[in-house]
């Protein structure tokens, strides 16, 4: 049922894991729950790997 | 996950978070520019101590494509970070992934460790985006996170106890107590046991405001002090002075005899950037420990002394 609503939201699951993952994790494991986020200017045109939702990549 | 439209937003979120709640909270900012619009956060850390994460996705070439690692821009990288420097506890930047648990663990221990600051991990947008290739070990579950608090000399803390309980009449000026939750309520039990009024600055809410022994905003506690605890985050917090207008002579509002007992970090987080410190008081005791500690243990010692002076008793 979850797999099938995050794949309705385009959200296909991985089994491949990124480096990003580790930082993750460790957010976790130290119960960091919250992040405030600033994304950078547009300018850069860049995406922070664990701030978003990616199919088979990171991105 | 909250999206932040400007740098020092997401610093100042994380900031107020720590302070209401007494746990850290992570801020994720760009490279340079976003650096230095949350230096504008951190300069007000320096005033406010509290717990946060930062963390940076840098990409020193500022282009689309992700740089390889022998490409990374030692200047532009080196100028971010040595930037932050100066406002942080600690930073560090990993450049394995094997690198980061460590240094994730050594950063949480150092920001949470009493004085709590910020600290500074970046994570390289290249060793972000490495598809993992082996399994990276976390740091035991078991180990210890934040070291214990530091605790008082005792042989100080009873030097100090002595002195505060032959004062006629000792005031109590405070900073930073109250940026332990905890250490609220011992501040008011040490003031009631010994009858001493309090005059809190208010850097942190460390007094009830409505209490009868609260003094703050009247400097009349100080003219006739004869000896004056302080217990601040930074050295060497005096009452406010006052200025003769007239003359613009500035003069301090404590009697010159007066004794001074300072009880805190002393100049654990003194920095030769930020003068946010006053002049040094010459202390008669001097004491470094966290306060939250301090002062139940100064407490119980003037207690005691209390129960076998009427004199004190009666002061009381």
């Amino acid at each position: 049922m979850k797999e099938a609503k995050r794949q309705k939201r385009g959200v296909t699951p991985t089994k491949d894991r990124w480096a990003s993952d580790v930082i993750v994790d460790l957010l976790h494991a130290y119960e960091l729950p919250h992040a405030a986020l600033n994304r950078a200017p547009p300018i850069a045109g860049c995406t922070t790997p664990s701030s978003t939702t990616g199919a088979t990549c990171p991105r | 996950m909250m999206l932040c439209q400007h740098e020092e937003t997401a610093v100042q979120i994380a900031h107020g978070y720590a302070k209401a709640s007494g746990k850290p909270m992570v801020a994720i900012l760009h490279n340079l520019v976003g650096l230095l619009h949350a230096k504008q956060g951190d300069l007000l850390r320096l005033h406010r101590s509290r717990a946060r994460l930062h963390r940076r996705g840098n990409r020193p070439d500022g282009r689309n494509q992700a740089p390889p690692a022998h490409r990374l821009d030692p200047h532009r990288a080196g100028a971010g970070r040595g930037g932050c420097a100066r406002y942080t506890k600690w930073d560090y930047q990993p450049h394995t992934i094997d690198g980061v648990p460590e240094s994730f663990a050594r950063a949480y221990g150092v920001m949470m460790t009493q004085p709590q600051g910020p600290v500074y991990m970046i994570y390289d947008r290249v060793l972000q985006e490495q598809k993992l290739a082996h399994a990276v070990a976390m740091p035991p579950p078991h180990a210890v996170k934040v070291p214990a608090r530091i605790g008082p000399d005792p042989s100080a803390l009873a030097k100090a106890a002595d002195l505060i309980a032959a004062a006629e009449r000792p005031v109590i000026i405070t900073e930073y107590t109250g940026r332990d939750h905890e250490a609220f309520a011992t501040l008011v039990e040490l003031a009631e046991t010994a009858g001493i009024p309090v005059y809190d600055i208010n850097a942190r809410l460390s007094f009830p405001s409505r209490h009868p022994l609260n003094v703050s905003m009247s400097k009349d506690a100080f003219r006739e002090a004869t000896a004056s605890c302080a217990w601040t985050r930074a050295t060497g917090r005096s009452p406010p002075p006052e200025l003769v207008s007239t003359t613009r002579e500035v003069k301090s509002v404590v009697p010159a005899g007066a004794k001074w007992v300072e009880i805190g970090f002393g100049d654990l987080e003194l920095s030769s950037w930020a003068l946010d410190y006053q002049r040094m008081n010459h202390a008669d005791v001097r004491v470094m420990a966290d306060t939250t500690l301090a002062i139940p243990m100064l407490t119980r010692l003037l207690r005691d002394r209390i129960a076998k002076d009427k004199r004190l008793q009666s002061r009381v």
